[in-house]
């Protein structure tokens, strides 16, 4: 159902944003206005959500806590990255943006407080706002409880599976990559195109990519055990399986990787020596942060 | 009417006369520039300290410690957020549910007190019906045995029918799949019906689970007994003289059978019929990408139906944002002298503590011998 009350822009005129849930990097609020308003996690928050996911909500051992940290860190930093690719001076970037289901920031320093312990940001202090989207994740959850599915039902997912690849593709030729690709985490818009939502889990980096395209890392969401990964269906587990491991290779990724990046910025530091330096001792890093 | 301490709070545009206060909310009557009742209601949210005020005397008497009153406190504060849930997707479109609900309506106005304040998470106002209170309705019947209150066969049949309204308001919440948890009888207020009926309509909705599982565990448990019982001080304490009748009709209504019954018999025929709307759309359409945009909404039919206010749930009083601050500010909970009537409630628990032998007799011979 569509919102009837629409938000005007009176200084304190407010309806409540309800919340239509969080991930571990974002809470996402309904803004009345067919958008919606992701607000970060704390790191404390992020601590909270990962455990539980991770863990079946059963106590952490010490041993489990020490990577748990790494992992926060990369949430945070995964954070961190989105605004540089928003901004990003793509010539077209209203396409580019599309694909994300149209990302603004918000300048987070106005509005979130100054970090204090127990209530941090570090990194991420990322505010934007995006597209409204019916979630793919959502619907993969309702199937879920059913034992059998229909066969237009199973026709559907199909449908939306090819649609992915499609989409994922577009954005590699962008220069950018989801490196979870987690399917879940996709959406439609009210006219129905299809969005990749989850701005947090992307990189730059193909060299980072190529490792988690060796990973395989979809798998994961026909392995019931990985909790934090809407599964798809069983009956459709040797599709999904089949159709990602022929789409998601080093050779496809590498066919489309960067051909349709065309920039302002890009080219004016390849040249300057100060500046491939530093890109290099910054993308040290990446091999920090990975989990 | 028993008299109540009167406290008016004038606003740039409405006046506010204070009516009382529950652990989440102080109410106002919204009166006209000029004095004149308007027949709504402003509920202004507590802060933490008001509602840790509230909520602290009945829990040192368990033996909570500082640190458990400050978590319930916290937790009450966040439940107060799903009070906005009530007024959107299909329980704003029934409006008889809306009307069981006292027509409740929310203010579209963020308004923070003046120093920033980590005592409210989102301070939001709503409004509703001004209807009688529960703790007003019951008065005349407390003390039975002494002037001036002497009760009539008139008053015995307005006290079923409220029994039986609030057996009904629950039973309505129920189809929706909205569960009142509390049963306490101060979150109903009452609404003349008809000629001589009355009616029960839920004045404090934050109290509520849509958990079938918990709500279940409240029916095993008979919470509505909580009223009956003296030493629940966070409870409207019921006039002895209803005790028998209230038991035996919420006995008999309040079953795990009735509940299953009821237990979303309208939202699931809601359910249903949009899903088949939307087969039906899904089904004509020759544009794929149209198709698969239906087949995603009938997927998540179940979320998107308790989503979107409408517009006639958002309060269009325009209360000023000045007044809205100026009654956050004014917190006078536990600042005020009981009134009469709590007073009069007060003095029953305690003589129903001391004295239930011969109140339960007053009731043998007064109340059966005048119910027709």
């Amino acid at each position: 159902m569509n919102d009837l009350y629409k938000t005007s822009h009176l200084q304190y005129e407010y309806v409540p944003f309800p919340e239509l849930g969080h991930g571990s990097q974002f809470h996402t609020y309904d803004t009345h206005d067919g958008r919606v308003l992701k607000l970060p996690l704390t790191k404390e928050e992020t601590y909270v959500v990962v455990s539980k996911r991770r863990h079946n909500m059963n106590p952490l051992s010490s041993k489990e806590i020490a990577p748990l940290d790494t992992r926060i860190h990369t949430i945070i930093n995964g954070k961190a990255r989105i605004p540089a690719m928003l901004n990003h001076s793509f010539y077209n970037a209203k396409d580019f943006l599309s694909i994300l289901g149209n990302p603004t920031i918000i300048d987070a320093e106005k509005v979130l407080p100054e970090d204090r312990p127990g209530k941090e940001w570090g990194a991420g202090r990322v505010i934007y706002t995006q597209d409204k989207l019916t979630m793919v994740g959502d619907m993969l959850k309702g199937f879920g409880e059913q034992p059998t599915l229909k066969a237009g039902d199973i026709s559907k997912i199909k449908q939306i599976i090819d649609l992915y690849i499609e989409q994922t593709y577009k954005l590699w030729s962008y220069g950018y990559a989801d490196y979870v690709f987690k399917l879940g985490d996709t959406g439609f818009d009210t006219a129905g195109n299809f969005v990749l939502a989850d701005l947090g889990e992307y990189s730059s980096d193909p060299t980072f990519m190529k490792k988690a395209l060796a990973d395989k890392r979809w798998l994961h969401s026909i392995i019931p055990d990985k909790i934090d990964f809407p599964q798809i269906p069983a009956q459709l587990h040797d599709y999904f399986a089949a159709t990602l491991n022929n789409a998601f290779t080093i050779e496809q990724f590498m066919s489309r990787w960067r051909t349709q990046h065309h920039c302002s910025s890009c080219k004016a530091t390849d040249d300057n020596v100060i500046s491939a330096f530093i890109a290099a001792k910054v993308a040290e890093i990446d091999f920090v942060d990975r989990w | 009417m028993a008299k109540i301490p009167e406290i008016t709070i004038q606003g740039t545009v409405y006046n506010y006369r204070y009516i009382d206060h529950g652990a989440q909310f102080r109410v106002y009557a919204i009166l006209t520039a000029d004095g004149k009742e308007t027949g709504r209601a402003i509920k202004v949210p507590l802060s933490f300290e008001e509602s840790r005020h509230v909520l602290a005397p009945h829990l040192e008497s368990l033996e909570f410690t500082d640190d458990e009153i400050d978590r319930r406190t916290h937790a009450l504060l966040l439940r107060k957020q799903q009070l906005p849930s009530l007024l959107q997707g299909m329980y704003a479109n029934d409006k008889r549910l809306m009307y069981l609900l006292g027509n409740l309506k929310l203010v579209p106005v963020l308004a923070h007190p003046e120093k920033s304040s980590t005592e409210y998470f989102m301070p939001l106002h709503f409004t509703q019906d001004h209807v009688q209170t529960m703790a007003d309705f019951m008065h005349p019947f407390r003390f039975v045995q002494t002037p001036p209150y002497h009760i009539t066969l008139q008053d015995t049949r307005r006290a079923k029918q409220l029994m039986r309204a609030i057996v009904e308001l629950h039973y309505h919440l129920w189809e929706y799949g909205i569960f009142e948890i509390s049963f306490k009888l101060e979150n109903i207020g009452i609404v003349p019906h008809g000629r001589n009926g009355i009616q029960a309509i839920l004045v404090d909705a934050a109290e509520h689970t849509y958990d079938a599982e918990l709500a279940e565990a409240a029916i095993k448990k008979q919470r509505w007994y909580n009223c009956l019982k003296p030493e629940k001080t966070d409870h409207l304490f019921l006039p002895t003289i209803l005790h028998k009748e209230y038991s035996d009709i919420c006995n008999r209504a309040f079953t795990v059978e009735e509940f299953r019954k009821h237990w979303r018999k309208r939202s699931d025929v809601i359910e249903r019929r949009a899903g088949r709307r939307l087969w039906v759309r899904q089904a004509l359409t020759r544009n794929s990408k149209k198709e698969l945009s239906i087949w995603i909404e009938r997927q998540t039919l179940h979320n998107d139906l308790h989503r979107g206010m409408p517009k006639d749930r958002v309060d269009a009083m325009l209360i000023p944002h000045a007044d809205l601050r100026m009654l956050l500010e004014s917190g006078h909970v536990g600042d005020l002298p009981l009134s009469d009537i709590e007073q009069q409630e007060k003095a029953e628990r305690t003589m129903h503590e001391g004295n239930q032998d011969s109140m339960l007799e007053i009731y043998r011979h007064t109340f059966p011998t005048i119910t027709p």
